[in-house]
């Protein structure tokens, strides 16, 4: 379906790539010109760049780079980024090019095995990735294992120990110096570079609702915060939004697809939420205090399952248990940090193997609580359809039609029950097709995360208001250090200078994009004194030379010569 | 005939085995299986065992073959990976979904490409025939999702008479029952989709059944029947076009594989929750269960709709021999 989905952008990606092509070929020749103006004004200026050897006898060439990315039917703006960042690399003289693969060869060759040379992955804007320990966590050297998180394969024992120190930090301000900390380690070492942040965009029918709550975090319109205000200006109706990527799997212990977690969390309650502003704020808990390795958890009054039964101490400390123990892929993980629970009517004492700091946002604010009375007698949960899901929160599930609509209905036996009556998610073919359904008023509010060029044609209509955040996951590439070429930290810091971030901002997102230079981008947490990284060749070919890479008299790039190799490699 | 039609019976049993050993062992021999195509920057590639274990592919393939095959002998296709309901389950809403688009579909098809092909051999290198064989041509070499994406901009988009897309209205109260294909909501989203499809559909048909007419427009009896002083309508209609409809039957076959299959393309376009969608989904995500659901289903269909031309065809046509 996927391809065929992004067939049906052919055209306009068709058009985008001639255009991006003409571009290309202009600032080839500009580039070009720009080359042989550096090389003249090396001449006398005597600016560092590799010097050309016409003996390479007994050199080795640098091998050529490989770019992993999606194919350009799967993801055309991300195979053009690709392009200009090979086309970069190349013509400055390290030998690159991009290697597209399909969405399974692509996840099995990033995530489980390892075969790569430079990544480029789009890390979307996800709860979790508010907390800085989901990106801190890509770098730490436990995860780089092959089937681990760490792409880069970035081992730095400074860095480890920070990394486990923020993660156990008790303080607030002692965990942001270190994860500030961390940012420059990443920064100067560069086990990944990131270039880019989208602009997010959110769309909602102005002309028939009111009662916008804006997040700044995240999508800035599809959140359960404006599901739960939004409210008809006229005859009471359901909230549609449209989707293109259906929730299919709506057991939340078997469900490893992450566009199910939003609608299990409209009709599962989970302790915590994170607000419109990214802050934590209380839901099923009345209150919760952290101290150290100890959570203590007190549970609201008067809350009840949609099917009548109490929600109570026993039903959250069951449903922690129960997704650990069978393994479910988008929860287990998160609870690892527990040691043990214990029960006593509403408080729930939680206490950790260790203190850990990300434990609200990553599990606190995201895991549901499951009836124990519906689940405790459900052994084997990978056999149960859970075809009728009976939560406690806001919206209750009403009906559902596979690969057309899943209808939610408001809960108003809730403590934030919604204004609408109710809401449903609406399947549509293709991107452009829900577009089309907001233009024409069948769907309210755009549930796909979409950068705001995406949505451009949207603009100016009257009724539908386009907001737009930047997003706090990014554009990065992986650089695989466990390859010789990628080990080297002058070769890294060359390839980014590289990095063509404003021309693909300007060609690729139609300028609706910003420069980041740090992989935390979250207000709270970035480091603000890290610039994005300049593109400059003469700074690439500084890197290069002090490494003591030379340039055969074809062009070709080799390895520094016996005597002369200054370069840094992080896994010698 | 009841030998033959054991004879018969046994063969179809045979092939369809076959549909469902070939398809359980091919979908397994694609690179890449069902836990990667989750893997990626939200989920861990650590979970993956946990994933696969719990699709039950775990074991070995043959113990994996030999389970599905008791299951399916048992009437159970398994479960789907993707929605943890049975395949039964997911297979039967999208197949309705189909039927309502494609059955309607090939009748009109049927219908038209009859009858026009007919009236287009009738007239044969007149204007007429001229103006129907460039038409219909000019659709079939024109892509389907180019047109259907025409009609949409046009008739959606541009003039709005149709919606975007879907079976019903979405936000509307889901109505279940033979209800929901009877209100106008439906059939205002059935009608571009329809159309379209039909269209494409008509093609086939048409040129066999004109080619096919215009060649038996050319014997001996149709003259005779000229030299009798029949009616040129009367020859047309009782002697020409019924003696012309033999290849355009045995075209049904091939043509009845979409009634399960659905046709992505349309599908797509009209963003319609129909086989060829699920079908395609389930390959990209690797859900095993609904792959050899849909296949199986798709083969033994076109097993039975032969067995049904080839017997249709005796009674057609009394030269062709059951033997």
């Amino acid at each position: 379906m996927s391809k065929l989905h992004s067939n049906r952008f052919g055209a306009r990606w068709f058009m985008l790539l001639a255009a991006v092509a003409l571009v290309a070929a202009a600032c080839d020749t500009s580039e070009t010109s720009d080359d042989t103006s550096t090389t003249a004004a090396s001449n006398t200026t005597a600016a560092l760049t590799p010097t050309t050897v016409a003996d390479t006898a007994g050199l080795r060439p640098v091998e050529t780079i490989k770019l992993l990315t999606k194919t350009a039917a799967d993801d055309p703006a991300r195979y053009e980024q690709a392009r200009l960042i090979a086309e970069a690399w190349s013509s400055a003289g390290i030998p690159a090019e991009i290697e597209p693969v399909a969405n399974v060869e692509i996840g099995r060759r990033g995530f489980s095995t390892k075969e790569f040379d430079v990544y480029l992955i789009q890390y979307d804007p996800t709860i979790d990735r508010l907390d800085p320990e989901n990106f801190l966590a890509r770098f730490w050297s436990e995860k780089a294992v092959d089937d681990g998180s760490n792409l880069s394969g970035y081992r730095n024992s400074t860095y480890d120990d920070m990394y486990l120190a923020q993660a156990n930090a008790t303080s607030q301000d002692d965990r942001l110096d270190l994860v500030q900390e961390m940012q420059q380690l990443l920064a100067q070492d560069v086990p990944a570079a990131p270039y880019l942040s989208i602009l997010l965009a959110g769309v909602y029918n102005s002309a028939d609702w009111t009662g916008f709550t804006k997040s700044t975090v995240g999508s800035p319109v599809y959140s359960i915060w404006n599901s739960l205000s939004l409210t008809a200006k006229g005859e009471p109706e359901y909230i549609v939004v449209g989707i293109t990527e259906e929730a299919q799997d709506l057991n939340p212990v078997t469900a490893a697809q992450s566009q199910v977690e939003i609608p299990l969390s409209y009709m599962y309650d989970s302790l915590l939420r994170v607000g419109p502003d990214g802050e934590l704020v209380n839901w099923a808990a009345e209150e919760i205090t952290i101290d150290g390795t100890s959570v203590s958890v007190t549970l609201r009054e008067g809350m009840v399952f949609h099917d009548g039964e109490p929600v109570t101490g026993e039903d959250v400390a069951f449903s922690f248990a129960y997704l650990a123990e069978k393994e479910s892929p988008l929860y287990a993980g998160r609870l690892s940090p527990i040691e043990s629970i214990a029960v006593d009517g509403n408080n729930v004492e939680i206490t950790l193997s260790a203190p850990n700091s990300a434990f609200p946002t990553t599990a606190l604010a995201q895991v549901p609580i499951l009836p124990m009375h519906i689940w405790s007698g459900i052994d084997d949960p990978a056999s149960f359809v859970n075809d009728h899901p009976i939560g406690s929160g806001p919206f209750k599930f009403e009906s559902r039609r596979l690969g057309t609509e899943l209808r939610v209905a408001a809960n108003t036996d809730h403590f934030n029950s919604p204004s609408a009556p109710g809401l449903a998610w609406a399947v549509f073919g293709s991107l452009d097709a829900s577009i089309g359904a907001v233009e024409r008023g069948e769907v309210d509010v755009l549930g796909d995360f979409v950068s705001t060029t995406q949505v451009s044609a949207l603009e100016g209509i009257d009724g539908v208001t386009i907001e737009s955040n930047i997003s706090h996951g990014s554009n990065l590439l992986h650089y695989n250090m466990r390859i010789e070429s990628l080990s080297d930290a002058y070769m890294r810091r060359a390839l980014t200078y590289l990095v063509p971030s404003q021309d693909m901002i300007d060609i690729v997102y139609e300028g609706e994009g910003v420069l980041v230079g740090s992989i935390i981008l979250t207000p709270l947490w970035n480091d603000t004194s890290l610039l994005p990284v300049e593109t400059s060749v003469d700074l690439a070919l500084a890197e290069l030379a002090k490494a003591g890479y030379v340039f055969g008299e074809d062009g070709t790039l080799y390895y520094p010569p016996d005597g002369s190799d200054n370069r840094e490699l992080d896994n010698s | 005939m009841s030998q033959y039609l054991v004879k018969r019976l046994g063969v179809m049993i045979f092939t369809l085995w076959v549909v469902v050993t070939a398809t359980f062992f091919l979908f397994r021999a694609v690179p890449g299986d069902p836990s990667l195509v989750l893997i990626g920057p939200e989920l861990e590639a650590s979970t993956a065992d946990a994933i696969r274990e719990s699709f039950g592919l775990d074991g070995s393939v043959w113990t994996q073959y030999w389970s599905y095959l008791t299951n399916v002998l048992q009437g159970d296709l398994g479960m789907s990976f993707r929605y943890r309901q049975p395949v039964s389950t997911v297979l039967s809403v999208k197949l309705v979904n189909t039927l309502v688009l494609v059955l309607p579909a090939i009748l009109i098809a049927y219908g038209l490409g009859v009858g026009l092909g007919s009236t287009a051999a009738a007239r044969w290198k007149s204007r007429t025939d001229g103006a129907i064989t460039q038409t219909f041509l000019a659709i079939k070499s024109a892509p389907s999702f180019w047109i259907g994406t025409l009609a949409l901009i046009l008739f959606s988009f541009r003039l709005g008479w149709f919606p975007t897309g879907g079976m019903a209205t979405p936000g509307a109260p889901i109505v279940d029952g033979i209800g929901r294909f009877l209100s106008w909501d439906f059939l205002w989203h059935l009608f571009l989709p329809l159309t379209v499809m039909a269209m494409v559909m008509t093609v086939e048909p048409l040129l066999t059944m004109r080619t096919s007419m215009v060649d038996v427009l050319s014997d001996d009896y149709i003259e005779l029947g000229l030299a009798k002083g029949l009616s040129r309508r009367r020859i047309w209609v009782r002697h020409a076009a019924r003696n012309s409809l033999l290849p355009v039957i045995s075209l049904l076959p091939a043509i009845a594989g979409h009634l399960i299959g659905g046709s992505v393309i349309i599908e797509t376009v009209f963003s319609w929750p129909g086989m060829g969608r699920e079908i395609v989904d389930a390959v990209n995500r690797f859900d095993y269960p609904v792959m050899q659901g849909a296949f199986m289903a798709i083969g033994a269909l076109v097993i039975v709709v032969n067995a049904i031309a080839d017997i249709v065809y005796t009674y057609l046509d009394p030269r062709v021999r059951l033997t």
